[in-house]
């Protein structure tokens, strides 16, 4: 039996001083089996239209609906609706071009798929069989006298290349091809899109300087079209992409809010947003982008069976996330809730670790917002943090008591906790035969701190968060954070309690560098001004 | 007490195989298991053959179709399977469902339909083998449900004109109607007379066999068992997984049917 893999990256990271990111899923994934017809046309997916040699006005609204979806990397639904149109006319060679574009679930920004294939190797293949197969058949199909315009064949030969088994750099060979159709073409705004993403290499950390030309040429087409095609989804995306972890990267913020009204009923398009706003501190925005998608993504989930809950899970784990560091703490724990509400399946429940999971992102989901509000009786709760029955959970739960009752000063218990994450370390280690995840080291120091502070060693602990804040700031950056809270909020709140504010000023200050706007940092912030006497305003601590 | 110590005492001292195979029968009393086994490297091909196990306790969660592996030690003029363990497949073990079945147990009724349309039941079982297993036609995994049905079809061949029944269940029956199942069927060459699909409500089937399947991110899973039926409807074996050679179940396949009626 194998199971789907299927996380697929998020946006790439602004944070300062952080490791690249690694993969997440994002988007709902590409189906593993060919969805199934007939297709419905639906609205709210944006208007896009490439006109197409076909004999069925229908098939080619089925076209530019799968365009749409493809331009929100709706992978499933956008072969769905390229299928129903090569149902209605099969002769037609761009329907072919479209299954080619999408099947294989690599319709991304490019350093999204060079990042995907360093985790996680190549596609899996059914999915791109079913694209090679389409990208053969278009070429049959293009070659057809009558059949296919001479743009047209530009486009599929430009998809062939990429689809071609023995290509050795598939991508590359694309973006030849795409170069090829705009010496003809050049004003042929699909193709310009396509290139734009084909190209985009992100933008490095810390210095957010482009990773390649690629990145600087697709800014600058992207900024063409702008006024081009103001109205195409894909242009705003792409944007969005295209900008982000750069020094202009709130040159992005007008695609957000257009890009989400063109697309109102994509889960992605109303979701991306969403990591920019948090990105940039404007967690109510964010906020709002997660809700909106929630609220659609519920709809699909209830309508088919096959549409899965990873990317919800994602989705409403960030939803969480932002509304904590929102300081939004109902909301957060009402969307935690609704995530551990969901049941693992039994391939799921049969893996000795799981991150990934609606269940397990809600169990996360609910230990963040727990611990950065504070709220250690709910965390000494069986009923808010039950166990969870796998080691890395049962790790972090016995982090998080331990910290409650170091924060109640019951050293004793704190210790008794401290020693059963421990126990917890050792079978993580026993039962995936994997090193301790990384972010649990780092709780593993800083709840150090937390118990040198409940045995009034105050020089001690602050150096301990200090340590482990660090370390914390060195882990591979993810989006929502697979940490907790910033070890220099704990920090900060740790240094007002001992009446150091200058201890906590820095501490928070740190914080907010990590993530701008932390209602928790920002309050401490105010409340360390406020010890020190200080007369430094919030505002210029910003 | 005696024979005991010698046979530990060839064991210890003598040459080690790894093997790996399918259980077709267990003889507590006599301490044996007789297992259809994978090439033995630098001993022997693959074929059926009895071994005599060292810890006679190890056979006590063994049953027909349990996947085994094993030390077989050679002594002079002795040999033992030390070691006698249930093989772990490189995916996780899903957890069987409580309703399931144990070898031994005799299948409850079930109705479903077959490729033609026509309601299927136990009654069309009586008095033959059965070897039932789970696939879907979607199903994009060649080494999984594509493996089983060409499994399936060999058995077809190899055991034609004979006492052997062939049933497949869809785990997907919302998109497996029968007119899909045909099609299916007429792709591995199915003879209606000996094979039959069925699609319905699987589920109270599939529970008793221990056949688990979810749906879930555009695909289907399932941990794909193969339960072999005696002539009274009773479970004489049961295999998880598709990770098998063609040549254990059909070894599996024949030794209930030589058994006398």
């Amino acid at each position: 039996m194998k199971l789907a893999v299927f996380a697929i990256l998020a946006a790439a990271p602004w944070a300062v001083a952080q490791a690249p990111k690694t993969a997440d899923n994002c988007t709902p994934p590409p189906s593993a089996l060919a969805p199934t017809l007939p297709a419905h046309l639906m609205t709210g997916m944006g208007t896009v239209h490439l006109p197409i040699t076909t004999t069925s006005p229908e098939a080619q609204k089925f076209f530019d609906q799968g365009l749409a979806q493809m331009h929100s990397f709706w992978a499933r639904e956008a072969e769905r609706s390229f299928l129903q149109a090569a149902a209605l006319d099969p002769a037609a060679p761009m329907p072919q071009w479209g299954i080619a574009m999408v099947a294989a679930g690599d319709w991304r920004p490019r350093f999204q798929i060079d990042l995907l294939e360093q985790v996680q190797g190549k596609q899996p293949e059914p999915a791109k069989s079913r694209a090679r197969t389409a990208a053969q058949k278009a070429v049959e199909l293009a070659q057809v006298p009558g059949k296919a315009t001479d743009l047209e064949k530009l486009y599929v030969a430009a998809v062939a290349a990429r689809r071609d088994p023995n290509a050795k750099d598939p991508e590359e060979a694309f973006v030849k091809g795409l170069r090829t159709l705009l010496a003809a073409h050049p004003d042929e705004v699909e193709a310009q899109l396509d290139l734009a993403l084909m190209i985009m290499r992100g933008f490095s950390l810390p210095d957010k300087k482009p990773n390649g030309p690629g990145s600087t040429e697709a800014v600058a087409i992207l900024r063409g079209l702008l006024p081009k095609a103001p109205e195409h989804p894909g242009v705003h995306h792409y944007i969005i992409h295209g900008f982000e972890g750069s020094t202009f990267a709130k040159d992005a913020w007008p695609s957000c809010e257009k890009y989400a009204l063109l697309v109102p009923n994509i889960p992605h398009a109303q979701h991306m947003p969403g990591h920019i706003y948090s990105q940039t501190g404007r967690w109510n925005d964010a906020v709002k982008s997660f809700s909106d998608a929630a609220v659609i993504e519920r709809g699909y989930m209830k309508e088919d069976k096959l549409y899965g809950n990873g990317h919800h899970g994602h989705n409403v784990h960030y939803l969480a996330t932002a509304s904590s560091f929102e300081g939004r703490y109902d909301d957060a724990i009402a969307a935690a809730t609704e995530l551990l509400g969901y049941k693992e399946n039994p391939a799921q429940a049969a893996q000795a670790d799981a991150m990934a999971t609606a269940r397990a992102q809600g169990y996360f989901a609910m230990l963040r917002t727990l611990v950065q509000f504070e709220k250690w009786d709910a965390i000494l709760s069986a009923d808010q943090l039950p166990e969870f029955g796998k080691p890395r959970q049962d790790a972090w739960r016995h982090w998080a008591r331990a910290l409650a009752y170091a924060n109640q000063s019951k050293l004793a218990e704190a210790k008794e906790e401290q020693r059963l994450f421990e126990q917890a370390m050792t079978d993580f280690r026993a039962k995936t035969k994997r090193p301790e995840p990384p972010e649990l080291v780092v709780a593993r120091q800083e709840m150090l701190g937390h118990i040198e502070l409940a045995d009034a060693q105050v020089e001690r602990a602050l150096k301990q968060f200090e340590t482990a804040s660090k370390a914390e700031r060195r882990l591979t950056y993810t989006e929502p954070p697979y940490y907790p809270r910033p070890v220099a909020e704990a920090m900060g709140h740790a240094a007002l309690r001992s009446n150091k504010p200058a201890v906590a000023e820095r501490a928070f200050r740190t914080a907010l560098e990590q993530y701008p706007s932390d209602a928790h940092a920002e309050q401490g912030l105010k409340a360390a001004l406020e010890q020190k006497g200080g007369t430094t305003k919030l505002a210029d601590a910003r | 007490m005696r024979v005991w110590v010698f046979l530990a005492a060839a064991a210890a001292f003598g040459k080690t195989y790894p093997v790996d195979g399918i259980v077709l029968a267990c003889d507590p009393a006599a301490r044996t298991m007789v297992v259809s086994h994978r090439p033995i490297a630098k001993y022997m091909p693959a074929m059926v053959m009895p071994f005599r196990v060292e810890q006679p306790g190890e056979l006590a969660t063994l049953y027909p179709g349990a996947r085994v592996q094993f030390e077989l030690v050679i002594g002079n003029g002795h040999s033992v399977a030390r070691n006698v363990r249930k093989a772990q497949g490189p995916d996780a073990v899903i957890a069987a469902p409580k309703e399931r079945l144990r070898v031994g147990d005799r299948l409850p009724p079930f109705r479903l339909t077959d490729q033609a349309g026509a309601a299927f039941d136990l009654s069309d079982l009586r008095g033959k083998v059965t070897a039932i297993d789970f696939i879907y036609t979607r199903c994009p995994l060649p080494d999984v449900c594509p493996r089983l049905s060409a499994n399936f079809a060999t058995l077809q061949r190899r055991f034609r004109g004979g006492e052997l029944r062939l049933v497949s269940v869809t785990v997907d029956p919302d998109y497996d109607t029968p007119g899909v199942l045909a099609d299916y069927a007429r792709r591995w060459g199915a003879d209606a007379a000996v094979w039959r699909f069925l699609t319905g409500d699987i589920a109270p089937l599939a529970a008793a066999v221990g056949e688990v399947y979810w749906t879930d991110e555009g695909s289907i899973g399932h941990n794909s068992t193969t339960t072999i039926l005696d002539r009274q409807g009773r479970i004489a074996a049961t295999v998880e997984g598709s990770n098998y050679r063609i040549d254990q179940l059909e070894h599996l396949i024949a030794h209930e049917l030589e058994k006398p009626q």
